[in-house]
Order: structure tokens, then C-alpha cells, then sequence
């Protein structure tokens, strides 16, 4: 039976996107502007080009059943039950699997 | 116009021996036929590693008894980096030498490791055997497939864009240097006072150039410029990928080698992570000529080889992407071994090419400039010498 | 993905890669259709997510019936649609046949192609003005693929800003999802955005978007929004993001606020070309038209052979452009492939471009801010590249202390510009205008930034899980 809500986490948080809608649509959907931090740990950035080429729009993924995180764009990638992400990747130097 | 040493190649060999040279007192002319710092000392991965290679060690040990006679030139490489900044007096030049790791998947790989720390440790390279405890609390990045490694703390990178520029900086500002880019030699034969050289501009204007030595630090093209003094160096372009991925928050605080597979691994201040190891990419050809100005063809396999590789090794690699792949040629001799010295069929013509140039050009650099102004060297480089190849030379030359 | 030979590769799935997959099958040819959505439209044309986000006729009736006409297209006999590819390479195999290179997030694949036709698109062109990282800020294309694609206002206080008339009708749909724009600013006088034009008026009748730019204008007076004529958005403002805009004439004079969450940019469109470039086939230099654009003969060949191209990358044109050229490259196509192509369609299809091409050459001309205006905006402080954070000061400073670089190739190793993960895409121009002034030579003689595969960055696991099935080449 397909679910009518899509849960998903940001920074911990709880978001909730329509089925088929893409990550960065939920965020804005839900008040966040900026789906990350600068490498420099200065700057925060969001969607821009919405077509996938400027890269401002990445956030790191960790999909569920994969275990490890990815930087994904928010502007092409559809929001997935579990899906857990966050603002800055590899904010703690935890050991690999 | 006359010098004291016309250096043939504008790369960090080139530059490194201009540098040393200048600071000697020697007037010295640069040429390169294009922009400095356009071969394979500004393609490289900036690598500064000083342990024994996996592909020096992999085929027998009287081969790695022979690379490891390597070491010496290692251990002066490792002072000249780690003073090069102060040295030049330029500020920061983005040198990082906080540890190399040469890493060991297996049992099998590990005695590997322990052959090569033995063959170190007699020619006095400080390198240090690590178990998977130490491993997990040093560079808790690295896969549990990892069982052990070599930890050589003075590894590290230098950064190709910043060093040669800086010491043609160095070079320019003693005022004994001529800067000749975008001028290829067309002559080069022995004369009277020493050797004269003929350099020629693209659109065809000449000029002259008498010179008491030359240098060839010409890199990929170190044949073809000694074949213009009439002389064979077997020098080879090989073709080489290397990849950089997007910029991740600092987490890889070591160079990263592997015992058993081509890899190696370094992440930039920037962020990036620069993955390579000796993956081949495909110069392009001319009937039975390679094309050394041209930039090779990738093969699809080397970078996801060499990508299959670094995930393993690396695993949180996963969360990345490949931002780009560049090829570049290195000259690689016939002996695997660096080209130093001069050639005793052709008096005043010296070599230096070959080996790892980029951990080892400044050494180079230094070792020429002591051999031209002082006829003698304080590190010992019999073994590296074109005299080597005498069985060719002596039918060529003049 | 099996590792099948198609006799054509068609980079793009919006109006051209369409229209010439529809040509080509007519001809019998076997044609693959890759596109990063899951469904044609490409850009202009972009799908909702779902049905029912908003009234089907919300982006009016081209766009509505556009739907519909390409997913017929995309389940044509002869035409695989693959949906989610971001394509990242051409190699040239032998004398005649390409691999198409592409990935999704987690798996990379070949495929095979006697043929490669680009019709890529294009995207927003960046222009690098004070503030303009901050979040809230978007590309006005940006913000239409959140409206098309996703039913979604991109914030709550919206601003419109640039020169294109697209801002208007992006400002009538807004109004139309009940949130108008607190203004719409464009640099041009009404005259030259094509509102107070008298003649021609046929010709800016048929161009849809000036078509639909006045229309959208009687929409936006009805509801009171300002439409501010001769003006330009100078800063934006904000902490973690925009809050204010500032704005002025655009010959100089006070400076004006407006408080706002949204800022929606709309200067003109870059080609991508990148992929075209990437394979050998030479660009030249289109200030107004798209930047880096495809050279082509008039059946849209390239200089290497089986490499065509259509729709912007050849040139900004709009849809119906690319139509017209996506159909004129398929003829072309199916004539080298030995089948029979009627004289006729082929002589109506040059003509078709033609016209299109007079018409998408007037619009360039009004839409055209002009670079003057654009290169005064940013500052010592604003952002040269996005992705590596290097200020347009860092950026002069380098190149006064090192003079002879002077390409962008040369400025990017030294500078980092070019060097993020948009591969130079939003920076390269204002690099090239950087270096143009600063040693006083024609920017585009700066040259573009070399294109290597990957054009788009893929997936490290997927690139490394990638086994090229045989490499003999």
C-alpha cells in the first residue's frame, strides 16, 4: 500500500516530503533554506540551479540499508522513507566499518 | 648571449637546479619549449614518499636491493623539503609532511612489509611497522581489511603549482637568471668554449646561446633533447591518470600507499582527495612516434581500477564523487632509476631526469649544481650515473 | 543496462533530443534517449513529480500538451528512454562508434552508438554579485524547476532580478500558485524588454516567451506587483540567508531595499557544452547567445564525425529551436546511416531552423543586459567561484603578482577557480571577463576551461564498481 508521506531526518530533524518529491522541495517545504555547511565550515548554501549542475544543493545522504553516507543533490534526489541527513558530512572523525 | 649553464626543461628539476645554481654564483639560462611547470612536475599528485615502492619491491629482491641504493637521495629529499619554506623565504608553500602510510592487506603482504623495512632500515630510512591496534587509533579511516603498515613520518605532499614558481622566483631574484619560455632548442653541439645552443620561437626568430654546461632536466623529453647533442638516454614517456575527488572536511591526515596494489592517496588542504599509484592511460601515437605534446587518452580501466582500489582501502570514500581525471607522461628510464650526472662522452653536458622527480628534484637540483660548481658531490651517485649507459654513447657524440 | 549498439545516442530529453528521437525512429534508426529525469521534458518542458500539484494548465497549453506529446515519443517503437542518467563521457571507439558513459547514484554503464546527437540544454548563467551564496538566492531556471517539477514556491517573499523576459512570466505563475513577487526588477528600459516595441511586433509575437512576457505583464499590473524598468539588483543580504535585496538604476543613483527570502536571477542561459567539448568538437564564443556554443554545418554536424549537436548548445534558442534543429540532425543522421530521407522534409527542416534561428537571434538582442552592466556588480569581496570560495580580489591579486597566465586553464591551476564540483560551469565566464580585463585581451581568448571526463562529477563506489565489460579499444 503506498504511504501518502515520506519521512525523512535533517540534522536529527523530522521532515516530511509527498511521494515522488525531491529532497530539496521538502527542505524548503519545511523552512530550511540551506541544506549545508562550506567545507570551511563558513558558509551555508542551498539550491541554486535546480537542474543538478551547480552542486550548491548537496547534502550529505545516508540512505537507508546502505550504511554509509553520501553527498547527494538534494535538487534530483527523491526523498526516501528512513533517509537520514545532514548539514555537514564527517562532522566526527568516527571509524569506519 | 653567453651563460654559465643553460638548463633545458622549466620543470621542478629545472627550476631546482636553477635555483641551487644561482645561489652558488653561476649565471644560468632556463628554457623550456613551453610554459614552466607544464609536464609531468605540474600534472603529478604533488606525492613526497620516501619508502620503497610497491612496484620497486614486487619483482625479486636483488631488484629492490638495487632501488633501495635509492635511499640516500631519500633521506637528503626529506632535509631539503622540510626547510625548502624557510629556505626560499616565501611563505607558506602548502608543504605537508605529517606521515606516509604504506598499508598491508593479508598475511602474504605483510611479510612484504618486513622485507622492505629491512632493506630501509640498512640504508637508514626511518620507517616504523605498525600492527591493526595502532592502525585503528592512528588512521581510523582505513578499512578493516587493513593489517598493517609502515608508518614513514616525513611523507607527505608538496604542492606542484606553488614550488617550481617559487623557485624560479628564488632564481630570478639573485639576477644571475635568463628566463627563455615558449623557446625550443634546436641545436645543441659542443664548441670551442663549451656547448652552443640554438633556441627558436614558434613563429621562427633565433637566438644563441653559448653556455660552459648544459642541463638536461627535460622530463618526458630528455631523449629527444639529448638526441639534439647527439646522445641516447633511454628515457621513456609513460602515461599516468590521476583523479581528484570533490572536497570532503579534513580526515586523512596521511599520504596513503599500499604494499600490494597501485594506490596512492592524499587529501589537499582544499579538501580534495587526490587518488593515484601508476594507473596507465594511453599516449597517443604518430605511426611509431609517441605524442609527448598532446594529452593521453584515458582508459576507462585505470580510473576505475584505481578508484576500486582507494574504496577498499578507504571507505568512507563512498560518500564522494570524482571530480575529475587528468592524464599526464613522466619519463620513466630503462633501469626504473634516476639519470644523474655528467656524461662522460660529452664533457660538460649533464643529466638529471628520471626516478621520482617530484619527491626527488630538489635533491636533483642540489646534486648538479654541487657536480658543475664544486666537480664533486657530497652524496654518492656513481650508481645513478649516464656513464651507465656508455655502451651506447660511446658510438655517439661528435 | 546490457551493452546494446544503438544506431544514435541522444544526449537530452527535452524539445530537441525529442523531436529528433521521433525523426530518427520515423527512419527506422534504433535510438537511445538518456536524461537526468525520470521523464522527458528536460528543462522548459519539466514534469511535476505527481499529478495533480497544480491545475494542468497552470503553465499554459504548449507546456500542457508538451507532456503527453514526449512521453509518446519516449514509448515510440525503436526508442529506449533512459530516465535518471547524468551522462559524464563520450569516448570515441575506432573510426565510427562512441561509448556514452553515465551513472546513476549507484551504478555506472556503458552504452554503445554508431552516433551521438548533444541537444544538453542549458543553465541559468551565473553572475557574480555581492551576497549572491547566500541561500534564498536561485537561478531563475532554478526556481522554475521547483515550481514545474516539484509544485513547490521556492520561499515566501519573493524577488524577481535580470534581464531575460522569462522573469516575467516566472512572475505571472507565481501569481498564478497565489504568491506574487514583491517586484520584478529588470535592467532593460520597457522598450527593450519588447513591452512598448511597436514593430516588429510579428516577429516578438512569435517568439513565445515575449509573447508570454506581455501577458504576463497585464497579469502582474492587475495585482499590483511593481515591475521596476532600468534597474538592477546590486547586493544581497543576509546572515544564513537572504533577508534583503538591495536595488538602483541602472545608470547609477539611490539605492533602494526590499526585504525578502527569495531572490530569482535571470541574466540569460549558459549552453552546455561540456560534453560536446569533451570529445573534440569545437565551441566558439557566443557573448549573448549562451557562452561556449557548438560549431556545426547546417545538417548540425560537428567537426567530428558522428557528433551532432541541437537546440542551445548550438546556440540559445528556446524550444521551438530545438525542435526544429533535434529533427534537421536526425535527417542529417539518417542520411549517413543509408536510409532513405525525403528531399522535401529535409528542405522544409532547413527552413523551419532558419526562421527559428532569425527569431532566437532578436531575442538575444532584448534580452542582452549587456556585459558592462553585469562586470560593474561584483566586488573585491564577492565570490569569483561558488564552489571554492574564491573572491574576485584573491582572484585579480593572483593574476597581477603571476603575468603570464592568461588563459582560464592557467588561472584555474593557480587560482582553484573551476576546481569544485560544478566543474567551472558558474564561474568560467566571469573568469574569462576577469582575465580579459585585466590584460587587456578579448575574454573569450582566455578560452574555456579544458573539458575532461568526467563532465559531471559521478559517484566514487559506482565508478569504482564499474567493470568496462571489454576494453579493447
Amino acid at each position: 500500500m503506498p504511504a501518502d508521506v515520506v519521512r525523512f531526518t535533517f540534522d536529527g530533524r523530522p521532515v516530511e516530503a509527498r511521494p515522488g518529491e525531491c529532497l530539496a522541495a521538502a527542505l524548503l517545504r519545511a523552512g530550511h533554506a540551506a541544506f549545508r555547511t562550506t567545507p570551511d565550515g563558513r558558509g551555508k548554501r542551498g539550491p541554486v540551479c535546480g537542474m543538478g549542475l551547480c552542486f550548491d544543493c548537496r547534502v550529505a545522504v545516508t540512505r537507508p540499508g546502505t550504511g554509509h553516507e553520501m553527498m547527494l543533490r538534494a535538487c534530483v534526489t527523491r526523498a526516501e522513507d528512513g533517509m537520514a541527513l545532514r548539514s555537514v558530512p564527517f562532522a566526527e572523525n568516527e571509524p569506519d566499518a | 648571449m653567453r651563460t654559465g649553464v643553460a638548463i633545458i626543461g622549466g620543470g621542478l628539476v629545472g627550476a631546482a637546479t636553477a635555483h641551487y645554481l644561482t645561489r652558488s654564483g653561476c649565471d644560468v639560462a632556463l628554457i623550456d619549449k613551453g610554459e614552466l611547470n607544464r609536464g609531468a612536475s605540474g600534472q603529478n599528485a604533488g606525492s613526497l614518499h620516501f619508502q620503497l615502492e610497491h612496484r620497486l619491491v614486487e619483482h625479486g629482491d636483488a631488484l629492490a636491493e638495487l632501488a633501495a641504493a635509492i635511499i640516500p637521495l631519500s633521506l637528503d629529499a626529506i632535509g631539503r623539503w622540510t626547510g625548502i619554506e624557510a629556505d626560499l623565504g616565501q611563505g607558506d608553500l602548502d608543504i605537508v609532511m605529517h606521515g606516509g602510510l604504506m598499508v598491508a592487506e593479508g598475511a602474504e603482504q605483510v611479510a612484504r612489509l618486513e622485507r622492505k623495512a629491512r632493506l630501509e632500515e640498512k640504508w637508514r630510512l626511518p620507517t616504523q611497522l605498525i600492527g591493526s591496534d595502532e592502525i585503528r587509533r592512528l588512521a581510523p579511516y582505513l578499512s578493516r581489511s587493513i593489517a598493517g603498515a609502515a608508518l614513514c613520518r616525513a611523507e607527505g605532499h608538496g604542492n606542484p603549482r606553488l614550488i617550481t614558481a617559487a623557485l624560479v622566483r628564488s632564481a630570478s631574484a639573485s639576477r644571475r637568471l635568463v628566463l627563455r619560455t615558449g623557446v625550443a632548442v634546436s641545436r645543441c653541439a659542443r664548441s670551442a668554449a663549451g656547448w652552443r645552443l640554438e633556441l627558436k620561437t614558434p613563429e621562427g626568430s633565433r637566438e644563441t646561446l653559448e653556455a660552459d654546461a648544459v642541463v638536461n632536466a627535460a622530463g618526458a623529453w630528455s631523449a629527444d633533447v639529448a638526441a639534439l647533442a647527439g646522445l641516447h638516454l633511454p628515457v621513456f614517456p609513460v602515461a599516468l591518470t590521476m583523479n581528484a575527488t570533490e572536497a570532503a572536511p579534513p580526515f586523512l591526515g596521511h599520504m596513503i600507499q599500499h604494499i600490494g596494489r597501485r594506490l596512492s592517496m592524499k587529501q589537499l588542504r582544499e579538501g580534495n582527495l587526490l587518488i593515484g599509484g601508476g594507473w596507465s592511460a594511453r599516449l597517443l601515437r604518430r605511426g611509431t612516434r609517441f605524442q609527448c605534446d598532446r594529452r593521453p587518452d584515458f582508459r576507462l580501466d585505470s580510473i576505475t581500477g584505481n578508484l576500486a582500489v582507494a574504496v577498499d582501502v578507504v571507505p568512507r570514500l563512498r560518500a564522494l564523487h570524482l571530480l575529475r581525471s587528468w592524464t599526464g607522461i613522466v619519463g620513466v628510464t630503462s633501469d626504473s632509476l634516476p639519470i644523474l650526472g655528467e656524461v662522460p662522452q660529452a664533457p660538460g653536458y649533464f643529466v638529471a631526469t628520471g626516478g621520482s622527480g617530484f619527491t626527488l628534484g630538489l635533491t636533483y637540483g642540489a646534486v648538479i649544481a654541487e657536480l658543475i660548481t664544486t666537480r664533486r658531490t657530497s652524496l654518492d651517485i656513481t650508481l645513478f650515473s649516464p656513464a651507465r649507459f656508455s655502451p651506447l654513447n660511446m658510438f655517439m657524440g661528435r | 543496462m546490457p551493452e546494446l549498439r544503438y544506431d544514435l545516442a541522444i544526449v537530452g530529453g527535452g524539445p530537441g533530443g525529442m523531436a529528433a528521437a521521433a525523426t530518427a525512429a520515423d527512419h527506422g534508426l534504433r535510438v537511445a534517449v538518456l536524461d537526468e529525469q525520470e521523464i522527458p521534458g528536460g528543462q522548459i518542458y519539466r514534469r511535476p513529480f505527481a499529478e495533480g500539484l497544480f491545475p494542468a494548465d497552470r503553465f499554459g497549453r504548449d507546456y500542457q500538451e508538451a507532456g503527453p506529446a514526449l512521453r509518446a515519443i519516449a514509448m515510440r517503437e525503436g526508442v529506449t528512454w533512459i530516465g535518471g542518467a547524468s551522462v559524464f563521457g563520450l569516448q570515441q571507439r575506432g573510426e565510427a562508434a562512441f561509448a556514452v558513459l553515465w551513472n546513476t547514484v549507484d551504478r555506472v554503464s556503458k552504452l554503445l552508438a554508431e552516433r551521438v546527437l548533444v541537444a544538453a540544454g542549458c543553465f541559468d548563467m551565473a553572475v557574480p554579485f555581492p551576497g549572491w551564496t547566500l541561500p534564498g538566492v536561485m537561478g531563475a531556471g532554478g526556481m522554475q524547476a521547483l515550481l514545474k517539477g516539484q509544485g513547490v514556491l521556492p520561499g515566501g517573499r519573493i524577488v524577481l532580478a535580470g534581464s531575460h523576459p522569462l522573469l516575467l512570466v516566472i512572475a505571472a505563475q507565481l501569481v498564478a500558485f497565489d504568491q506574487p513577487p514583491l517586484a520584478v526588477i529588470l535592467t532593460q528600459s520597457p522598450t527593450r524588454a519588447g513591452i512598448g516595441m511597436r514593430a516588429p511586433v510579428t516577429a516578438l509575437r512569435n517568439i513565445g516567451v515575449f509573447r508570454e512576457g506581455l501577458i504576463a505583464c497585464h497579469t502582474l499590473r492587475r495585482v499590483g506587483v511593481p515591475i521596476h524598468f532600468g534597474h538592477v539588483v546590486t547586493e544581497a543580504r543576509g546572515g544564513d540567508r537572504l533577508e534583503s535585496i538591495g536595488f538602483r538604476p541602472v545608470a547609477g543613483g539611490a539605492l533602494r531595499d526590499i526585504t525578502c527570502d527569495t531572490l530569482g536571477v535571470g541574466y540569460g542561459f549558459t549552453a552546455s557544452t561540456e560534453l560536446i567539448r569533451q570529445v573534440g568538437a569545437p565551441c566558439r564564443w557566443s557573448r549573448a547567445g549562451g557562452g561556449w556554443i557548438a560549431e556545426h554545418d547546417e545538417d548540425m554536424r560537428t567537426a567530428v564525425p558522428g557528433v551532432f549537436v541541437a537546440g542551445e548548445v548550438a546556440g540559445i534558442g528556446g524550444a521551438p529551436t530545438a525542435r526544429a534543429e533535434g529533427a534537421l540532425a536526425a535527417l542529417s543522421i539518417a542520411r549517413d546511416a543509408g536510409r532513405r530521407v525525403d528531399a522535401g522534409r529535409v528542405r522544409r527542416a532547413r527552413g523551419e531552423r532558419a526562421r527559428r534561428r532569425r527569431f532566437a537571434a532578436l531575442l538575444e538582442r532584448l534580452a542582452d543586459p549587456g556585459d558592462d552592466v553585469l562586470r560593474t556588480l561584483r566586488d573585491s569581496d564577492t565570490a569569483l567561484c561558488r564552489c571554492e570560495n574564491v573572491s574576485v580580489g584573491d582572484f585579480r591579486a593572483t593574476l597581477a603578482a603571476n603575468p603570464t597566465i592568461r588563459s582560464a586553464d592557467a588561472a584555474k591551476l593557480l587560482t582553484r577557480t573551476g576546481m569544485g564540483p560544478c566543474q567551472g560551469r558558474f564561474c568560467h565566464r566571469a573568469v574569462m571577463e576577469e582575465i580579459g580585463a585585466l590584460r587587456a585581451i578579448p575574454a573569450e581568448s582566455a578560452g574555456a576551461f579544458h573539458a575532461r571526463m568526467p563532465v559531471r562529477p559521478v559517484p566514487l563506489a559506482a565508478m569504482a564498481a564499474f567493470h568496462p565489460a571489454d576494453d579493447t579499444d
